[in-house]
């Protein structure tokens, strides 16, 4: 939008040199991270107050042990803070007309209602345990994640054709295989899917998520640049995927957001993300690992999440079948706290994690 | 159709809400309410056709207009898209019916025979300006009532846990309204008088609600043989109800009942009802299909046999009379059943628990009534009392809270809504067995609570799937079932882990000596699943008498806290547990050794059992410095911590001075 308002003014006469600095991508990449970040610092505080005053507070976990109990009256709910910024961010520096742009967002946006939903029901119902029923949150992802994987392999995605449906697997030059748009397609959805609700299950620590959401998102915001950049991508052999540059911005004014949203939400939190932060969070992320066609990156920078979300499979449907548990807790970070660590420790352990798997991502660019 | 809402110009009033009794009175008894005080020139009510309604309400002069609807919580996906297309259809006539009549306020019983007209109230409030008020009876609203909540201008419940339950945060606590005649003082002579009712009799009322209750029904039939033995002669008035369903109840207990008849006695026929008179006369039978005005029968009783739902209950307290009560039993929540005891616990009932029999059918123990009835005969001061903690137990002042209420959103005057409330008790319970659990320990030796979930306990041990009977083991635990540690240990050897693990900690929650201790514990120790290692030391430890005479089990134990790859929580146990099971010289060569420990669990488990032998006084002089040289040679630090929020200490400590000084 930034761009729209410069070329209107330019068309009025108005000129400047430095105007030209908003055509290069990175640099709407740093303003767009640096706008959701003053944005959502600057919004915080009122968010917070206006959250409280509408009774979205946290109810407390009944299973958790005994020091959440103190987090009683907590307001949740907090995603909404990241989607303003991130979303006032994008609408001000990023080009509205790039289909991979428009595509992330959409995505962010969706699952942050579908949170805000949830979190609505879940105050509604003074519990932490009822909230939208399983069957109805399910429901509404795949209302979108369908149409999304659908589209993903269709005639309108801005892939290139030949990509759209490849399997690339990181630190392999030549694709895989292909198995069809049909197969891939429902892959995709399956990838969707899994992301969200495993960002969702990571949600349970005071800035848990932040850490390796922000490693993810910047992560993948470097892939996006690459791929979209003719040079780069041709130096690192890639295929270039024209265009998803744009993803970039989204993925920096992601970065931003959740930063300014941990000033407030580290621990001791004064805010909660509740299920509006984490399903837009994992939208985000899944649809841009979808789209710059590393969502088999996804296991490495994103292990905490799968990690989290393959141990409380493993716990609910093995452990509840045979009668034990297989993890001492699911999700991962309780199991933590049980032997004793203490929580603010167990955070920033995961984020020294997220840290190190980010650099070993990282690597497939050069290493492959 | 404009604005402004008139309470001083007469007013048009639609009542709906339907489907059983339960739902009909309170709608009626809230409209003879309104009439005292406001100006209703006529009402009208929407109901289902086949219902209670439309055998209720005639009677009390209201019109009544038919439309379509159909419950919807709990059907599975086939059935759910004609319910839905019932339910839409119903609002369409609703839209009608509320076009052409259009009252000044609508007034909802919730149900699902009143969800369409709550819906259509709600889609023509710009142009009726009604403002929709609903009456929750129960204390778990359906599903239906949750979600025409939202609708609702607001709700006026007669639990204050029912709004936590509600979707709406717009709840008024108002009780529950019940028909004049129960507020009325009780003559019981004048009503056994124009019953016809031997006024020396124990009179004695049993009823289901309006559609009557398979379990009373068949109780009284199977009671009937030890009727004749109480010290009094007797009169049972007993309404089968209309049923439903597959059930017809007037039927099979009429069946029921010459069944029971001893040959040579023959029921006769008495107007629309059966009588008998059983034991040389003593005892009078009468059992109706359907008692319309249940007030006189229950003015002229002594003890009322009743279900525990909303309506009943304070139909009987209201009115004063000692029930014996049996609750429904697997309604959500249990909320029957939880009526029942909170009532129970303040004197006014007594309450008798249905079983679940080899063939699903819900029952009672025939006997536990018969010994009930002979005791309470035996003590007329009992009967006495019961009434009285009855009468108090009821809510007074429903008239003017809901007469008020009415008022004030016909006028669209802010209304004091509850503030939100926390979790009531029974929803903890059910949410975890733990909590549960924890419950039950607490509960004193003679608590309904005790006696309830022993059945529960009975049924989930006897059960097929294994889950239920790992929470017939930790109930068992929890209600310290002495008589049960031979089937637990036994259930120990056949178990999955988990089943394993609860097994031990019940046996610790019950205390009792066991039999095979030493060999459990020893098989226990060497369980492959560490949550049952660890649970057979407090169990060792609470036994540690014992077990420190046998020397070879406690050198296994010892050795399992000590093996090189152990499972933290086992350690930490162990070092618990072993300060009370070993001479404290070798405690400490065990201690020493971890008292670097990475796990600051393990390090506070030392300290934890020098403190336990300490207090039980194992420890001599030279002991004592031993102790000390470890403690100051251990790692203290650690990041394990809890955390103290000062504001929210200065919070509660501000909010219990103002609410001393509001006392004072």
């Amino acid at each position: 939008m930034v761009e729209l308002a410069l070329s209107l003014l330019r068309l009025v006469g108005i000129e400047h040199g430095y105007f030209r600095l908003v055509e290069f991508i990175t640099f709407r990449v740093i303003m767009a991270a640096i706008t959701s970040l003053a944005l959502s610092l600057a919004l915080g505080h009122r968010i917070i107050v206006w959250l409280y005053r509408k009774r979205f507070r946290d109810a407390g976990g009944e299973f958790s042990s005994l020091d959440m109990h103190s987090k009683r009256g907590t307001p949740t709910g907090g995603g909404v803070l990241i989607l303003l910024a991130v979303v006032t961010a994008v609408a001000l520096w990023g080009r509205l007309d790039n289909a991979y742009l428009l595509a992330v967002s959409a995505a962010f946006v969706y699952f942050g209602l579908v949170g805000w939903f949830d979190d609505a029901q879940k105050v509604r119902f003074k519990s932490a345990l009822f909230g939208l029923g399983q069957m109805a949150k399910t429901l509404l992802q795949l209302a979108f994640v369908v149409p999304f994987g659908l589209w993903l392999v269709s005639e309108m995605s801005p892939l290139p054709p030949a990509m759209r449906s490849q399997i690339l697997v990181p630190f392999v030059k030549t694709p895989l295989g292909d198995p069809g748009p049909m197969v891939f397609s429902a892959f995709a959805m399956f990838v969707f899917f899994s992301v969200v609700n495993a960002v969702n299950i990571t949600d349970g620590l005071d800035g848990l998520v932040t850490g390796p959401a922000v490693t993810t998102a910047l992560l993948y915001g470097v892939f996006a640049y690459v791929l979209g950049n003719a040079v780069l991508s041709r130096y690192l052999l890639f295929t270039m995927l024209p265009g998803a540059g744009e993803m970039a911005v989204f993925a920096a004014a992601l970065a931003g957001g959740m930063l300014g949203f941990l000033w407030f939400n580290a621990y001791p939190a004064e805010v909660f993300m509740g299920d509006t932060g984490s399903l837009a969070i994992g939208g985000g992320l899944a649809s841009m690992a979808l789209l710059t066609r590393q969502e088999m990156l996804f296991p490495i920078v994103g292990g905490i999440f799968v990690a989290n979300i393959a141990a409380s499979l493993v716990q609910e449907k093995i452990g509840m079948r045979i009668g034990r548990r297989l993890v001492l807790r699911a999700p991962l970070h309780h199991g933590q706290t049980e032997r004793g660590i203490a929580e603010p420790k167990v955070v920033i352990r995961f984020w020294i994690i997220a840290f190190l798997l980010m650099l070993i991502a990282g690597l497939s660019l050069k290493l492959r | 159709m404009t604005g402004k809402a008139p309470t001083d110009r007469p007013i048009r009033v639609v009542l709906t809400g339907g489907g059983t009794g339960g739902h009909v009175y309170p709608i009626l008894a809230i409209h003879d309410l309104l009439k005292q005080e406001l100006p209703i020139a006529s009402a009208l009510y929407v109901g289902v056709r086949g219902r209670a309604e439309e055998q209720i309400v005639p009677r009390a002069g209201i019109p009544l207009r038919f439309i379509a609807a159909a419950p919807i919580s709990g059907l599975s996906p086939w059935r759910l898209l004609p319910a839905l297309g019932k339910v839409l259809l119903g609002t369409l006539q609703a839209l009608a019916v509320l076009l052409r009549f259009r009252p000044h306020l609508v007034l909802a019983a919730g149900g699902y025979a009143s969800a369409p007209v709550c819906f259509a109230a709600f889609l023509l409030r710009p142009l009726l300006r009604a403002p929709l008020v609903i009456h929750e009876q129960n204390v778990m609203p359906g599903l239906m009532n949750k979600l025409a909540s939202l609708f609702a201008h607001l709700v006026m419940v007669s639990y204050p846990e029912t709004s936590f339950f509600l979707w709406s945060n717009r709840c008024v606590h108002s009780g529950y309204p019940v028909r004049s005649r129960f507020l009325e003082r009780p003559d019981r002579l004048a009503a056994r008088q124009r019953l016809g009712v031997p006024v020396r009799d124990l009179v004695v009322l049993a009823y289901g609600g309006s559609l009557g209750s398979r379990s009373i029904n068949r109780l009284m039939m199977s009671v009937l043989p030890c009727l004749g033995g109480l010290s009094r002669g007797v009169t049972v008035i007993h309404s089968a109800g209309l049923g439903g369903g597959e059930y017809e109840a007037w039927k099979e207990t009429v069946g029921l009942l010459r069944a029971a008849c001893p040959p040579g006695v023959e029921p006769r026929q008495v107007g629309d009802e059966v009588h008998v008179t059983l034991a040389e006369g003593k005892v009078t039978y009468r059992l109706a299909p359907y008692l319309h005005d249940i007030g006189d029968s229950m003015a002229a009783a002594d003890l009322v046999i009743c279900r525990a739902g909303a309506g009943t209950l304070s139909e009987v307290t209201a009115m004063g009379r000692a029930a014996i009560v049996v609750p429904k039993r697997d309604l959500p929540g249990d909320h029957q059943e939880h009526n029942a005891i909170h009532l129970a616990e303040e004197g006014g009932c007594e309450v008798l628990f249905e079983r679940r029999g080899a063939d699903g059918v819900d029952f009672v123990e025939p006997g536990e009534l018969c010994a009930l009835l002979a005791s309470l005969v035996a003590d007329p001061a009992r009967i006495a009392a019961l009434e009285d903690k009855a009468r108090a137990a009821f809510y007074r002042r429903f008239a003017a809270r809901i007469t008020g209420t009415v008022q004030a959103a016909l006028r669209r005057e802010p209304i004091a809504f509850m503030p939100d409330i926390v979790a009531p008790a029974l929803v903890r319970i059910h949410m975890q067995v733990d909590v549960l659990v924890d419950f039950l320990r607490q509960q004193p030796a003679d608590s309904f609570y005790r006696r309830l979930y022993a059945i529960k306990m009975e049924e989930n041990l006897a059960s097929q799937d294994w889950r239920a009977v790992n929470v017939g083991i930790k109930l068992a635990g929890a209600l310290g079932r002495r008589d049960l540690a031979p089937a637990l240990v036994r259930l120990f050897a056949t178990g999955n882990p988990f089943m394993r693990r609860n097994v031990l900690k019940a046996l610790e929650h019950i205390g009792a000596d066991i039999d095979e201790l030493e060999e459990l514990l020893g098989r226990a120790v060497a369980d492959p699943y560490f949550e049952v290692r660890a649970a057979a030391f407090p169990l060792a430890a609470l036994h540690a008498a014992r077990v420190q005479r046998d020397p070879a089990l406690v050198e296994r134990l010892r050795r399992a806290v000590e093996a090189r790859f152990q499972h933290f929580q086992v350690r930490a146990e162990g070092l618990r547990a072993m300060a009370l099971l070993l001479p404290f010289p070798a405690y400490m060569r065990l201690a020493w050794r971890f008292r670097y420990a990475a796990n600051a669990r393990v390090r506070r488990a030392i300290i934890e059992g020098v403190m336990a032998a300490l207090e039980v006084g194992r420890l001599g002089e030279r002991d004592i410095d031993a102790a000390e040289r470890l403690l100051n040679d251990m790692l203290i630090t650690t990041s394990d911590f809890s955390p103290r929020f000062r504001i929210r200490e200065r919070y509660v400590e501000a909010q219990r001075r103002i609410a001393e000084a509001r006392r004072s």
